[in-house]
This record gives C-alpha cells, structure tokens and sequence, in this order.
C-alpha cells in the first residue's frame, strides 16, 4: 500500500518542481520587463507565494470549509453519515476520525481537506446524502478518505495555492505590461535584447498558465483512479461508487460554492454548463464515465489488482495505474462484498434525516402539532407563538 | 430562507416527508425545486425537470402585482395564471429553483378545482392537492382553512 503513495509522491514532486519552476520563470521575466531588474520580480513572486502558502498550510481547511458553508456535525446529528465515515475510517486505517462536514447544496459532491491525517476532514452536500443509498454514500466516503489516506490532500492544497499564485501573477503582468507601460528606458542600450525579454515574457504569461493548469491536471487525474482503486478496496463494492458517480454525473444541478482552485477537491469536478450534464471534457477528473465503466469491470475482485486489470482493459498500452511492486505484495484477489441488506430508508426519509439535521444545527425549534404537521421553526422568529397553519392550534414558543 | 415578501425568516412545514417553507406573517409558500422532485418523482416517476419546463412555457401574466425575487437565487421571478376563470397567479423561478404561492392563491386554486377533478396526473395539481393536504385536517372538514 504504501508503494503506489510513494511512486506518487516523486511523481508529484517532480511534476511540483516543473510548476515552481514556472513561477519562477514568469516572477523574474516580470520584473526583467515591468520592474527592470529581474531579481526583483523573482523575490517578489516566491514572497507572494510563500504567503499564500502559510496562510493555505495552517488556514486552507478552515478557508475552505467557510466560504463552502460547512456545518460541522457529531454523531448525534446524522449517525447514519457518522457510521458510514467511521467504517471507512477503520477500513482504510487511519488513527483519528476526521472531522465530517455537512454542506445545505442541492447538489450532489463530496471532498477531503486537511493538511495531514491528523488534521482531516471529509464534507459531504445534503443533495449527496439524500440521493445516494448507503452502498453508495459509502462509495464516496471511501473515495474521499483514500485521498486522506494517499496524502493527496495536502499536496493538492498546496499545488492549488501555487497554480493560482502563477495564474495571478500571469494575469496582474499582464495587464500591468499592456496597460501600464512599465520602465521604458529611453536609453535602448540592448534593444533588441529587451524586445526579445519582452516577447518571451508575453508568451510565457499567455502560456504559463495553462501548462500549470495541465500540470495540475496530471497530477490530480492519477490520483483520483487510486482513489476509486481504494474505495472499491475499503468498501469490497465496486458497485456502490459506480453507482454513486452515475447518479451525480447525472444530476444537473451545479454546485453553488465551487471556483476553479477547490474544483479538484470534489469528488466529481463541480463545473458544468448550466443545465447540461456532466461531461467528459471535465478536466480535473477522469472521464466518469471511464471511471464508471472500470469500477464495473472489476468482476468480484476488489484488490488493487483488481482494478489494475480492468484499467488496463479500457487503456490498451500505457502505464498502469498503480505501482507493480504495489500490486506484487498483495497477490490475493479480493473477494467483494454483497450489496448492504436490510431496510433502506427511501429517498424522502433522507431528506429528511439530512434537512433535519441541518434545522438542528442551525437552531431551528422542532414542534409536532396534534393534528400531524411538523413546524421547524427559525430562531429568530418574530413572535412568541405560533398558530398551525392546519388546525389553528396556538404553539407557545416561550419555553426552550 | 427569507420569504420573499415580507423579508422575514420562513418557518418549514412538514407534512408526509415532504417540507414547504411558509411564512407565517403573509401565509405565502415557497415549493422548493427539491421538495417538488420528493413528491412527483415518486407519484408520477421522473417528471419535475420537465415539468419546471412546461410551466417556463406557460403564457406570462401581465399584472399590477410586485414582481418577487427568488428566495434561492434572488432574481427576478416570472408570474403565470393557473386559474380558471377567476384570476390566480403565481411566481416561478425562470432557473427552475421552486414555486412561490401568495398567502391564500393555493387555497383560491383548489376551491376551484373542486367541481372539475383533474382526469390525468397533472404534476402542478398533484403540488397544489399536497398544499391542500398539508393545509387542512382532511378534506370538507367543518372549519378548515380553505
């Protein structure tokens, strides 16, 4: 298990180094033709980003979970969500239970943050938890903690903060370059030296950013088939992710809180074009339906070689996609599991298990009235009593 | 959510699983997209994307009311008349986010409806008859809001 986090980790560090090569490049190319002295704008980048970095490393979690809205819940408030996290919890092996978040979104995702095991937490939307049966909500949960488990999490934090730094700084050059002017010496010593420094910084801010978008990508894109690879091992059901990911890439709602440097976060790349259904072309994450189709084809065996061979039969050629010194130590197939038995609760009692919880959590008053209508009833309701609406019943608020 | 009226925290009602946001100063409800998917998604199987659709296609009505703004997304929303004879408007969402019926419009529709029973499954009448339902003990009981 740990050969393909480790075959990763270089992978990523080499894929890293390329990126902070890049800001470097465009940070001192910056300042050679805005500032007129390269080392300026080469100290400048690497301050920006090392700032960005901290304030990501020790606040990126908290950041990210408040402008997503995340209410963080306990066992009490949704014991089905809390079960299902803490069974892959001890299926994936991790020693502290993250933290789990809940998100009031209609639509359908899921992510991972945290800047290590210890300091992880998985956020699931209530439009997730209510379309999605326990197979599959334990599907995505086993997703999300493999990327806690793989150590995805941080790095994918951190090459956000560094892609948006480059992809910034791009953007403010250029329009300083075009707009502002910059130092035009009048003295054209060099001259053509300068114009030649001026084209290449031109090009390099057009492009810059999309060879980091597509670096990222690369990074990322491999990571999410380990993480299904090791969802389909946690949970031994293939089936629910499978399933999970065909309801989500069907649903059409979009999510809310979403930008491009938290796109990858999400269990299923949350841009898409108004209405339209999730397609392929979304770029962060594999085609899901090719993740679908490999989920599926795994045939009873749920090892990570399982999911190796049915990779390899959608890629005819090419690298796999984990680690064959990984695959040699776990030789033996892994039998699946049967779908969870037992009484399911159906599509509307989710809901409510999930909108409740969320009533909870935001201090909302829940009152049965004797002729069967249930009010939830805001905390900073205008009056001290409230009539049903059905029967006329008069409810005294006074007493907590 | 604020009731798109009088600006206040809406109160949720829960009547057969099923939760309507109702503001208790104007009697206005707001049927959200996802409540109407929970109740017609299991009475008529799948139709809420395309029933939202066909009201998008309903006549707009052309009226001295206040135009509202959507509770979820706070744009405009469009008003269409779904009475017959007697005038009943209502405000839909043009991004399909959910139904807002003025206090009173709900219960104007289906004193209506009494005499002419709907012949198919008309997914804006199953809405309205589960208003009816949430609203009142049960049906022609003496004093029942109507």
């Amino acid at each position: 298990m740990w050969e393909q986090i480790r075959d990763n980790q270089v992978r990523s560090v080499i894929l890293v180094t390329v990126l902070g090569f890049i800001l470097i490049l465009l940070g001192s190319l910056l300042g050679q033709t805005v500032l007129g002295d390269w080392s300026v704008g080469l100290l400048l980048a690497l301050l920006v980003w090392i700032v960005m970095t901290l304030v990501g490393y020790f606040q990126g979690d908290s950041i990210l979970l408040s402008i997503s809205k995340a209410r963080k819940i306990g066992p009490d408030d949704l014991p089905r969500v809390y079960n299902v996290v803490e069974e892959m919890k001890i299926a994936c092996g991790l020693e502290k239970m993250p933290d789990i978040y809940i998100v009031d979104d209609p639509a359908m995702n899921a992510f991972a943050t945290g800047r290590d095991k210890n300091h992880a937490s998985v956020t699931v939307t209530s439009g997730l938890l209510q379309k999605l049966n326990r197979d599959e909500l334990q599907g995505v949960v086993g997703h999300e903690m493999a990327h806690i488990r793989n150590r995805d999490v941080l790095l994918m934090a951190m090459c956000s903060i560094l892609l948006g730094t480059i992809v910034m700084l791009a953007w403010y050059g250029s329009r300083i370059l075009f707009f502002g002017g910059g130092t035009r010496r009048s003295s054209s010593g060099g001259g053509s030296a300068q114009i030649i420094i001026l084209l290449v910084a031109i090009v390099l801010m057009i492009f810059a950013p999309i060879m980091a978008q597509f670096i990222y990508l690369a990074i990322s894109r491999k990571r999410e088939y380990l993480a299904d690879a090791s969802s389909a091992l946690y949970t031994r059901y293939p089936e629910g992710l499978a399933s999970a990911l065909e309801k989500i890439a069907a649903s059409t709602e979009q999510i809310k809180s979403a930008n491009n440097a938290t796109a990858p976060m999400y269990i299923l790349n949350p841009f898409r074009k108004g209405g339209r259904v999730a397609e392929d072309l979304s770029s962060t994450h594999p085609p899901t339906s090719e993740r679908i189709r490999i989920l599926r084809s795994m045939a009873g065996n749920v090892s990570l070689a399982g999911y190796e061979s049915a990779y390899n039969q959608s890629h005819k050629g090419g690298g796999g996609i984990i680690p064959g010194s990984a695959l040699a130590a776990v030789n033996a197939a892994v039998q699946s599991n049967p779908a969870t038995p037992g009484i399911m609760p159906a599509e509307k009692e989710r809901a409510r298990e999930a909108s409740d919880a969320l009533w909870k959590l935001n201090k909302y008053r829940e009152i049965t009235c004797n002729c069967g209508l249930k009010f939830k009833i805001p905390p900073d309701f205008h009056s001290n009593t409230f009539n049903c609406p059905r029967c006329g019943t008069v409810h005294s608020l006074q007493h907590r | 959510m604020k009731c798109p009226v009088c600006k206040v925290t809406t109160t949720a009602l829960e009547h057969d699983k099923i939760e309507l946001d109702y503001c208790s100063i104007c009697h206005g409800i707001w049927f959200d997209r996802g409540e109407l998917e929970l109740l017609l998604d299991t009475l008529t199987g799948g139709t809420t994307a395309k029933f939202i659709h066909s009201l998008m296609q309903r006549p707009r009505a052309e009226v001295a009311e206040k135009t509202r703004k959507c509770p979820i997304c706070g744009k405009n929303m469009s008003k269409t008349d779904i009475g017959s004879g007697q005038e009943i408007i209502i405000d839909m969402c043009n991004a399909g986010h959910g139904l807002w019926f003025d206090g009173g419009e709900s219960g104007a529709f289906v004193k209506q409806l009494k005499l002419e029973q709907p012949a198919g499954a008309d997914p804006l009448y199953e809405a309205l008859f589960f208003i009816r339902d949430a609203f009142r003990v049960s049906p022609g009981a003496p004093g029942s809001p109507g």
